[in-house]
């Protein structure tokens, strides 16, 4: 039984954590009480989010720790994620300064919700156990259904959260559903005790395992957006506040992936077998439909958005290889396509904000009149095409698919030749973009563009300086590949010791 | 306890001499550029302390001559089989090349001070010249393959940017889409064969950084060929395969034949661009590449006889000899500079082709000082006439819309409208005196030193042909002097040509950098020669191989290899040369009709140096009449099948996603729940009943 | 004999059993009509019905705070607060409306009789439910494990909870607080560009 003392170490690693819950209050209250200072809100919070961020970074270094008797642990991949998690909240709350004016009275909740999603996402790292897992899960959908329908006047935004809110709620049940099998069957709601069970049950398999297994990737699914429970993605993406949509692609999903990648890999890591092949299933459908409607897209943000659930299908590859490399390649994504994907909705953003459009025809012609956005977008979209120009993009892809050719499997080879096959059209469809900014003639929403500007009071700084930070982070993550590839690898290895029966009681 | 030396420390920093110009360019793109000054100071003072590091560093290795390059080493990227890392190695020749590219980069740079000092672009362009610097030095410090191939598609990247600097001027642009086409024939080139080098040593590179230039351990170029010559992996024939793929990145980077036809029209850059990237340092990054991974193209065993070399050999030596040709009868003194670059380099490639290695490097650090000179001094020339036609504005429309292929040649680099210009610019003219007679391999100027040690040693050439490619070289010396005084006299002699009075120079930032540049382009030759060789010329003692400063300083290999001149082939070379300024001074001083002579007599030779021998013509109807076609019936057959299903695909993708159903069509949130409950249900009975 | 067979039958089926299908029949209509209903008022109080059987479950399953939970939270308050929200919007107006839409009830019927046979078939195919094993009687009291365990081991979802509640309050606020005027007009104008001056 764990006493007081337990209680204090924990909350000593769980510092980070209760700063953003403090940092939520003050976003709550803080309008309330000086509503002229209201501006400050988004500095606080960006403040907050990298000082989070970097408290969590700090945990690093020490090994992996459970706390309360299993049910949250503090190890590298709960840093890498935690810290992940914080960076991308940053970075959208520096987009969303530029939709400040759209968010009317609701812009001091908008940057709570934010936060509440973020901590969502950094207390999912470290779950390993069903109960935190749920309550985490259901905390980052309310938080991003409310997030997504945060533009109350737009109709598209409130359609958005509301789809988005039928849809999670359905998910919810299959979890809850796929979870009380899982303690019916190992009367366990820690994932070290489960494991131990599933080792018995996963001898011979039946139904009722695979059912549960598919039950609980749904929810995962529905979070990472891949096909079949991909449907609400588009909806809300295109709805929803366009800085929302940035932390939807990224931040919930990375959420989503850790869960999956704990869950699957400790708990349910003896049905590997089972689960690998059904995420490959989800994975290649995954690959195929959103590559290939992307293709027929006129929608920039709908593009990506399609393009999102294929970036899934990739990281799914990693997922069932269940190999340390294959982790690791799945860590490295995550931190590049974080970066690339956020560039590209900040440049989004920018674009939408001068031009009120986001079809990708009108980007044509960019390049002559914000030559400094175009090269942005061009290289953020560049990386998310996997082209080795700056070649962090290139390398994510490249580790995600050599662990799948890794694990030599009939399974692995074929996820491999689908992503390459699919990789093509992947290619076109963001190259489209890129040469049509940069080679054809301006379009006419284009041509109506004034000289830049350049003060810094502009609403744009906030969408720009984000790009500017994914396109250096895109940059820096090239040089720094192998250290990058490190704290992967090391974030990955962290899982085999929490495969250890149930500490302290 | 021990302080560093000063030694370690400069190795340790040397980093920092190819981040120094990238922090700057950042600094002046990021917060510098609106303050004019302050963009130039940055960069400016950035080439400042990489030239006085990389000073420094020579000095260090001339006392104490390094065995083993000094590197400094990060991993990139590791893993069990691959390891790829950057850093920055300094040997001697690398040194050698930091030297030449922070001098020139520097007095160009301060030159471009006053060059540029009314255009808008202003501060984009010192950014642009620090980035190329620091690209370049990037370039020569490179440990491995991979990052020299990093670097080259850098600079390449700048030379495009430099050379459509004016991109409102249509030649500009086309001159820099230009050079980007024939470049990437080429960096396709290097890069397979660097993949195919690469894949067929890749059992060597395990646990070591792969495609090193140098080891101490030995897991460099030399080891994995070895290695791959004793595993069966790599066989002469594939050796020279690669050694050959490899060449094509030099060939269009130092623009040798049959890629050279970017060079001439990158003039349409500024002019302190022509002589930094395109005469000086980019254009020679080629020669350098091949001294750098030389033994790629030795053979197997590392001597001297291979094919790979024969080929080096040949296309520097035919390059030489055309490109002079076409120099002859050119009338645009930038691009007469550039064709004299194009021949000069293929004296470099026929060096290190014939196994001179010391003596082509020689030629590439002479060639650098004086060339650039020689271009700076055009652009002081230019400057000088520019008010002349500035204010005629249907000219200068008319400037900004030609095509390159109308070769409209603007009037303030029109030899024609030129002539007597020493009485109004008497430096520029003496410094340009000083460049021609540097480049035409006078004795007693540099040119002559590394000359005439690469005609030499053509004609001691083993390969097969050596007659004729010292005949070749000679030709062209002789050639060369005639071109070059065929310019000098055009532009300062006889009667001035043109509409309006030039402006008289007078001593300013202008003409500092080309004193300056005077100075290496008289003296720089006597660092590869020997006192004892004087008694040689005068046929008082017998000839031998005599060591030198610079090659003992540039030792490559076991031990110093020292190339001696061949006293007979010397006299010749000179005497073409003297006979080709006495040819020029007849022609274009003394007004001899020898020109016109020519022209009406050997109508057919004129007009082919005038066309350039056609090249242009030949590529593009290549281009047009071949590429292009096939591309467009490819491009077709692909459009109509593969797009079209694809899209077709992506439509039945469409309608099976449930995309048809329009965006606010009640009951689709309804429908997203229905989705994700079949789903589950089917999955796992699927699942479970396909189950291996 | 047929009769003594029915009675033998019913003697063997103990008192719980009898129970859990009494409350099952209750339960299952009731569902449908939560469901099938086109008065929507009348579906929520439908609703509560429905977690009354399933209170009336959880007791039989002894557990008997989740029973009570269950009517105090579900049966009482959420579903009271549905019934008056739907009242004081109007709800009424809209009855004519039938919740599923015809296109789809072939569908729907399909994929529920797919979803009822994956949950039957894995029900039938589970060999051993540990927890079955387990006599209920043998445990500690319910009120006590759940109080222990709320504060010890789930203390940290249980705090967490409370995060998630004041989101949900602070976005009930967020959507039901009304819009400046200004704003509210902007309507679907909202995707248009936004000038440099109107930012707030």
């Amino acid at each position: 039984m764990p006493n007081i003392n337990d209680y204090l170490g924990a909350l000593k690693l769980l510092q980070p954590e209760i700063f953003l819950v403090a940092a939520i209050l003050f976003c709550a209250l803080w309008d309330l009480f000086f509503p002229s200072l209201k501006r400050f809100t988004p500095i606080v919070c960006i403040f907050a989010l990298l000082f989070a961020g970097a408290g969590l970074w700090g945990q690093f270094v020490i090994g992996s720790t459970t706390l309360f008797g299993g049910l949250f642990v503090v190890d590298k991949l709960t840093v890498l994620f935690g810290s992940l998690a914080c960076a991308v909240g940053a970075i959208v709350v520096c987009m969303s300064t530029g939709y400040a004016s759209r968010l009317g009275r609701n812009a001091g909740e908008f940057y709570m919700l934010l936060l509440v999603a973020t901590l969502a996402v950094v207390f999912l790292a470290g779950t390993t156990d069903l109960i935190m897992l749920f309550v985490g899960l259901e905390t980052l959908s309310l938080s991003c259904v409310l997030l997504s329908g945060a533009l109350k006047s737009d109709r598209k935004s409130n359609e958005a959260a509301l789809k988005y809110l039928v849809s999670t709620a359905a998910t919810t049940a299959t979890l809850l559903y796929g979870l009380s099998f899982l303690y019916g069957l190992t009367s366990s709601t820690y994932y070290g005790d489960i494991h131990n069970r599933m080792l018995e049950l996963a001898h011979s398999p039946s139904l009722v395992v695979v059912f549960l297994l598919v039950l609980v990737l749904s929810a995962v699914g529905f979070k990472l957006s891949a096909v079949p429970f991909h449907m609400w993605a588009p909806d809300v993406f295109e709805g929803a506040p366009t800085p929302v949509t940035a932390f939807l692609s990224i931040g919930s999903k990375a959420g989503g992936l850790v869960v999956a990648i704990r869950l699957l890999s400790t708990a349910l890591g003896p049905a590997a077998g089972d689960w690998s092949f059904i995420v490959g299933l989800l994975a290649i459908a995954s690959m195929i439909f959103g590559n290939l409607i992307a293709l027929a897209q006129p929608s920039f943000k709908r593009m990506l958005a399609y393009s999102s659930i294929a970036h899934v299908g990739y990281i799914l590859i990693g997922l069932t290889s269940n190999s340390l490399n294959g982790l690791a390649a799945i860590n490295f994504y995550v931190v590049v396509y974080g970066l690339m994907n956020l560039g590209a909705f900040a440049g989004a953003i920018l674009f939408t904000n001068e031009t009120g459009s986001d079809r990708i025809d009108d980007y044509a012609g960019l390049f002559r009149k914000r030559p400094w956005l175009a090269l942005g977008i061009s290289i953020c979209l560049i990386n998310l095409a996997g082209l080795p120009i700056p070649p962090a993009g290139f390398f994510a892809k490249a580790f995600v698919f050599w662990s799948g050719i890794e694990a030599s499997s009939v399974l692995g080879w074929t996820l491999v030749a689908v992503a390459l096959a699919t990789s093509v059209p992947a290619i076109y469809y963001y190259m489209r973009v890129v040469i049509k900014m940069v080679a054809r003639e301006p379009s006419d929403v284009v041509k109506q563009l004034g000289p830049g500007r350049h003060h810094l009071a502009d609403p744009q700084w906030g969408p720009a300086a984000a790009l500017c930070v994914c396109v250096a982070g895109i940059i820096a993550g090239s040089a720094a590949v192998n250290p990058i590839m490190n704290v992967a690898q090391e974030a990955a290895s962290a899982l085999q010791p929490t495969l250890l029966s149930r500490p302290g009681s | 306890m021990h302080l560093p030396t000063l030694t370690n420390v400069l190795f340790a920093w040397s980093p920092m001499i190819v981040l120094a110009p990238f922090i700057a360019a950042i600094v002046i793109i990021l917060f510098a550029r609106f303050n004019r000054t302050l963009s130039m100071l940055l960069s400016v003072g950035a080439v400042a302390y990489c030239f006085l590091h990389s000073c420094a560093i020579l000095n260090v290795l001339y006392n104490q001559p390094l065995l083993n390059p000094a590197s400094i080493n990060w991993d990139w990227f590791n893993s069990q089989s691959f390891h790829l890392s950057m850093g920055v190695m300094i040997d001697h020749l690398a040194a050698v090349m930091l030297l030449v590219v922070t001098t020139i980069s520097l007095f160009v740079q301060i030159y471009s001070h006053g060059y540029m000092r009314e255009d808008p672009g202003y501060a984009r362009f010192f950014a642009y010249l620090s980035l190329f610097t620091g690209s370049m030095l990037g370039l020569v410090v490179s440990t491995n393959l991979f990052e020299s191939y990093f670097f080259w598609e850098l600079v390449g990247v700048m030379s495009y940017l430099l050379i459509g600097f004016w991109w409102h001027k249509r030649t500009a642009a086309e001159a820099a889409l230009k050079a980007f086409i024939v470049n990437r024939i080429g960096d396709f080139g290097f890069l397979i064969g660097i993949l195919f080098f690469l894949s067929s040593t890749f059992g060597f590179w395990v646990n070591h950084p792969i495609l090193m230039f140098s080891d101490p351990q030995g897991f460099d170029l030399v080891g994995a060929i070895r290695w791959g010559y004793s595993h069966g992996t790599l066989t002469e024939l594939t050796l020279t395969g690669i050694s050959i793929c490899m060449l094509l990145g030099p060939i269009a980077k130092s623009a040798q034949l049959p890629l050279h036809v970017w060079l001439a029209d990158a003039m349409e850059g500024p002019t302190p661009i022509s002589a930094l990237i395109h005469a000086a340092t980019m254009v020679a990054a080629g020669v350098y590449l091949i001294a750098r991974a030389y033994p790629i193209w030795l053979t197997p065993s590392q001597t001297l006889d291979s094919a790979g070399l024969a080929v080096i050999a040949w296309v520097g030596g035919i390059t030489a000899f055309v490109a002079a040709t076409i120099a002859l009868t050119q009338f645009d003194i930038k691009r007469i500079l550039a064709w004299s670059t194009v021949s000069q380099l293929g004296y470099m490639f026929c060096g290190l082709g014939t196994g001179a290695y010391t003596a082509g490097i020689f030629h590439l650090f002479n060639h650098a000082f004086f060339k650039a000179m020689l271009f700076l001094c055009s652009g002081a020339i230019i400057h000088a006439l520019h008010h002349c036609y500035a204010h005629d504005s249907q000219l200068q429309k008319r400037l900004n819309e030609v095509s390159l292929s109308d070769r409209l040649i603007p009037p303030d680099q029109d030899l024609r409208n030129m002539g007597g210009l020493w009485k109004y610019m008497p430096i520029t003219g003496s410094c340009f005196l000083v460049g021609c007679l540097s480049i035409s391999g006078i004795p007693g100027l540099s040119g002559f030193f590394s000359k005439d040690d690469i005609i030499s040693s053509a004609f001691r050439y083993t390969g097969g042909g050596h007659e004729l490619l010292s005949a070749l070289l000679i030709i062209t010396a002789g050639l060369t002097s005639f071109y070059m005084f065929r310019t000098f006299f055009m532009a300062f002699f006889g009667q001035y040509r043109g509409k309006e009075e030039p402006h008289k120079e007078k001593i300013s930032v202008m003409n500092l950098p080309l004193i300056a540049l005077a100075v290496p382009s008289i003296i720089s030759g006597y660092l590869g020669a020997n006192p004892q060789w004087l008694p040689q010329l005068c046929g008082i003692s017998a000839p031998t191989t005599l060591p030198n400063l610079f090659g003992q300083f540039l030792h490559w290999g076991p031990t110093a290899q020292f190339e001696s001149a061949n006293l007979q082939i010397m006299w010749i070379s000179i005497a073409f040369a003297a006979g080709g300024i006495l040819l020029a001074y007849m022609a274009y001083v003394k007004n001899f009709a020898v020109n016109s002579w020519c022209a009406d007599k050997f109508k057919p030779f004129y007009t082919l140096s005038w066309k350039k021998w056609y090249f242009d013509e030949i590529y593009l109807w290549i281009c047009q009449k071949l590429v292009l076609r096939l591309f467009r019936s490819l491009w077709n057959l692909i459009d109509m099948t593969l797009v079209d299903n694809c899209v077709n695909l992506s439509c039945f993708a469409t309608l099976g996603s449930g995309e048809l159903l329009r965006y606010s069509e009640n009951g689709r949130a309804q429908w997203y729940a229905l989705v994700i409950f079949g789903s589950v249900a089917t999955l796992a009975l699927l699942y479970f009943f396909i189950r291996p | 004999m047929e009769s003594l067979n029915l009675l033998t039958a019913l003697a063997h089926v103990n008192v719980e059993q009898g129970f859990f299908y009494v409350l099952a029949a209750i339960a299952i209509p009731l569902a449908y009509g939560v469901v099938f209903d086109r008065n929507v008022i009348r579906s929520g109080f439908l609703l509560i019905g429905v977690f009354a059987t399933i209170a009336g479950l959880f007791f039989l399953l002894q557990a008997q705070f989740l029973g009570l939970s269950q009517i105090l939270i579900y049966g009482v308050g959420i579903t009271l607060v549905i019934v008056i929200a739907l009242m004081l919007t109007n709800a009424r107006q809209e009855t004519g409306m039938n919740p599923a839409l015809p296109a789809n009830v072939g569908l729907a019927s399909f994929v529920s009789v797919l979803v009822f046979t994956t949950i039957y078939l894995s029900l039938r195919s589970a060999e051993d439910w540990p927890l079955k094993n387990e006599s209920s009687l043998s445990l500690p009291p319910n009120i006590e494990m759940i109080g222990k365990h709320l504060m010890t081991y789930y203390a940290l979802p249980f705090e967490f909870a409370s995060i998630l509640l004041l989101a949900a309050l602070v976005g009930a606020v967020m959507l039901s607080k009304a819009e400046p005027a200004s704003l509210a007009n902007a309507g679907d104008e909202a995707e248009q560009a936004v000038d440099g001056t109107d930012r707030v």
